[in-house]
């Protein structure tokens, strides 16, 4: 292993031991607070302007600065400190081991192995000595695994002139959009009676039933056909369902919580628009069919703009590294992206190769790490200069 | 010599005040051993033979012999000594009052009036000091409103050459025919994956979907359009749907619970032949479907054979105290009869007018309830000699 590998295996090691799994995902979890101190003492021989900027109590955004000399193009890379759960592999989750390749644990990947990633582009910049005219910022969000509250808190106080989002998509890819998406619950109200009273009761489940057989074929013959280039097939799934009381009594109501997509141009409301559709095409072969739908959270699509600078250089930088052409593309998965990008920041989200996220096993590539590495490095000198 | 409706209202509403709700509807309930006790003791100094009969711990059927002279036929009363609960109305369920010709109460129709009628008829028979041939029995059971466990029981040990069951009705008809029933789960299988992996995920609801929706076309293709003269449509809806974990995730299974009606000529059997033909056209659509369907619990229907007696005798003496004939009738709910008429009894039903069954405000006829007691006593004395 050269030695580039050995370094960022040994600070990645680190950084996955420190449990930092999401509070809001799995009540009672750490939270981001320790992973947090030890990259600020890792961080602090290098001479940045550290500050950690409190979300909520105990979870902090870290927010490194490397000032320039004034008058160049500022550059935030961005990563995330929290982890989803790890229920499912307790035994080995926060005990990495290293593959062949990859390197296993926690968070290798999503997104632990992009924060020392970035720990170590930017000490390699310092260790240079370059004088940058623009500034490097380095911002590590909580939360992004549950409402992304650290991404919102930063954009509301800070305007790099650019933003790099990490994530693990592999380094063959450059995301220059992603798909929005809700959760929403669809409510369907029916009447209580007993089984014996048919002139009476209203079959809350039937009535969800026809709603849910529609949202099928609304997904076949619109979103399945009209896949967007980049962003692939709107996603369209169910999520959870319960309704009635028990056997023997027509059940009252029926709730299903869904996550359902957007591609760039579409909000929510084009969402709710197709389903209160559904609706009014039940109501007419039920006519005593009632229901309702509401937002339980909702996110916007991704689309880049006034990337195109960094893109370029970026690219280049990627090539060198890898020797394949990069292509710019989309996601079908949401992430903090949207929200620079929303706030007014020219974004690019790319990342290392990875796999089993959100799952066991998750592990990240070592050498696309190592080549990520100098990537960061050689794409701020050339933006900042 | 009448039955005064004063010594109807006083009896059914000493029986109302004893609370005998069913415990294995809900737990901690008393359930009937108070009631029978009370029975009992009111049957014995009439002369008549007394059982209190064990069927599960602390719960008896009440059993009462009048017995005949030898070599007539034996003629069973039975109605069932359990309520359901009283949560919504506990400030005056066990409080009977008389407003106008209703006494409102628990169970003051279903099913004390039963107990009522069947109680005041021996007496008045005994009063008379009729000489019967055939035996009178009175089968005052558990559990109607649980699994049956004191009809099953009864009709284990017991034969009588026919059996008039009061548990709901009204005087204008005797009931020879209901529907069974069955409680089905029915299970979709799909497979859990995130939201952004649809090459992957299998939702398990969008299959149930498919399942439901054809269940319903089933209904209103074929049960709707093709009542059964005495017993009405087939009985069918949904009771309680669950599935999957949260809104990000392929919901991997998902469980459905109904209720649905068996037809005479049918038994469960053929609605879970439907079910299994469902699955198999689903599955040409979704190739990657699994579903199976599990019955909970079922009964047979109704079919009462060799009443025909006692159907003489019964119905002139409902015509001789009302003025009309009564018209035999079906039922889309299923009753303990059907198991009097399983285990070879000749079986018809009758009672008196009622509503609010199983809800607050539940109420009887008392001038219908006055005029069984004579009716029964009337049918005993020409059946039995």
């Amino acid at each position: 292993m050269p030695a580039e590998s050995e370094e960022i295996i040994e600070l990645l090691k680190n950084q996955v031991q420190i449990d930092s799994s999401n509070p809001w995902l799995i009540p009672g979890s750490t939270g981001e607070g320790k992973l947090g101190e030890f990259i600020n003492d890792w961080l602090t021989p290098l001479g940045m302007d550290i500050t950690l900027e409190e979300v909520e109590p105990t979870r902090r955004n870290l927010i490194a600065k490397l000032k320039g000399t004034g008058g160049g193009k500022s550059l935030c890379l961005n990563a995330h400190l929290d982890t989803v759960g790890y229920t499912l592999w307790k035994d080995r989750a926060l005990k990495p081991i290293v593959q062949g390749d990859h390197l296993i644990g926690l968070g290798s990947a999503d997104d632990k192995g992009h924060c020392a990633a970035v720990m170590l582009a930017l000490k390699s910049i310092i260790e240079s000595n370059v004088r940058l005219r623009g500034d490097i910022w380095i911002v590590l969000t909580i939360d992004e695994e549950g409402t992304s509250i650290g991404t919102m808190h930063y954009v509301k106080s800070y305007q790099p002139d650019a933003v790099i989002v990490f994530e693990p998509v592999g380094l063959s890819n450059i995301i220059i959009t992603h798909q929005g998406f809700g959760w929403l619950d669809l409510i369907v109200k029916g009447r209580a009676a007993h089984g014996c009273a048919p002139e009476i009761g209203i079959d809350a489940i039937v009535h969800m039933a026809e709603v849910i057989k529609r949202l099928h074929e609304l997904d076949q013959s619109k979103y399945t056909p009209t896949r967007h280039p980049l962003n692939g097939k709107t996603v369209f799934h169910t999520g959870t369902i319960s309704g009635g009381t028990d056997y023997a009594t027509y059940p009252g109501s029926c709730c299903l919580g869904i996550e359902i997509g957007t591609q760039p141009g579409e909000t929510i409301e084009d969402r709710l628009a197709e389903i209160r559709s559904i609706y009014e095409d039940v109501k007419r072969s039920h006519p005593n069919f009632e229901a309702d739908v509401e937002i339980r959270l909702a996110r916007n699509p991704f689309e880049a703009t006034g990337h195109e600078v960094l893109l370029q250089i970026l690219s280049a930088e990627v090539e060198k590294e890898t020797h394949q052409p990069v292509k710019p593309a989309g996601a079908n998965v949401w992430a903090d992206a949207a929200l620079f990008q929303e706030a007014g920041i020219p974004t690019l989200m790319m990342g290392a190769q990875g796999a089993n996220f959100h799952a066991p096993d998750e592990w990240v590539s070592i050498p696309e790490l190592t080549k990520l590495v100098r990537i960061k490095k050689n794409t701020a000198l050339t933006f900042c200069a | 010599m009448s039955t005064k409706s004063e010594d109807v209202i006083q009896l059914d509403s000493e029986l109302v005040k004893i609370d005998s709700s069913n415990p294995w509807l809900i737990p901690g309930s008393p359930g009937e051993s108070k009631i029978a006790t009370y029975i009992a003791n009111w049957l014995r100094p009439l002369g008549l033979e007394v059982r209190l009969e064990e069927v599960e711990p602390g719960r008896n059927n009440m059993i009462a012999i009048l017995k005949g002279t030898g070599g007539g036929k034996s003629l069973c009363l039975s109605a069932h000594l359990d309520t359901v609960g009283y949560a919504l109305w506990k400030d005056r369920a066990l409080q009977p009052r008389v407003e106008g010709d209703r006494l409102y109460g628990l169970g003051a129709d279903d099913d004390k009036a039963g107990c009522t009628a069947a109680m005041l008829a021996v007496k008045s028979v005994v009063e008379k000091k009729i000489r019967l041939k055939g035996d009178v029995w009175i089968a005052l059971v558990i559990d109607e409103e649980g699994t049956s466990s004191g009809s099953m029981a009864f009709v284990k040990k017991y034969k009588p050459d026919a059996a008039i069951v009061m548990d709901g009705g009204s005087l204008k008809k005797i009931t020879v025919n209901s529907q069974g029933f069955g409680w089905l789960d029915i299970i979709v299988e799909g497979k859990a994956a995130h939201g952004c992996a649809p090459e992957i995920g299998i939702d398990a609801i969008v299959h149930m979907a498919e399942v439901i929706t054809r269940l319903h076309k089933l209904d209103e293709t074929k049960f709707v359009p093709n009542p059964h003269p005495l017993n009405g449509r087939t009985v069918f809806h949904t009771g309680t749907i669950s599935g999957g974990t949260d809104y990000a995730t392929y919901p991997d299974i998902c469980k459905l619970g109904i209720e649905i009606g068996t037809q005479p000529g049918e038994t469960i059997q053929n609605r879970v032949d439907e079910i299994e033909r469902i699955f198999e056209e689903v599955k040409q659509i979704h190739p990657d479907f699994k579903g199976r369907v599990e019955v909970n619990l079922a009964r047979n229907p109704f079919e009462p054979k060799g009443y025909e007696d006692l159907w003489k005798i019964l119905a002139s003496e409902v015509e001789k105290r009302t003025g009309k004939p009564p018209e035999p009738d079906g039922a889309n709910g299923w009753g303990d009869a059907a198991l009097f008429a399983e285990a070879g009894i000749p079986t018809v039903g009758i009672s008196a007018a009622g509503a609010n069954f199983h809800a607050p405000n539940e109420w009887v006829s008392i001038s219908e309830l006055t005029l069984l007691v004579d009716i029964i006593a009337s049918t005993i004395t020409s059946f039995c000699a």
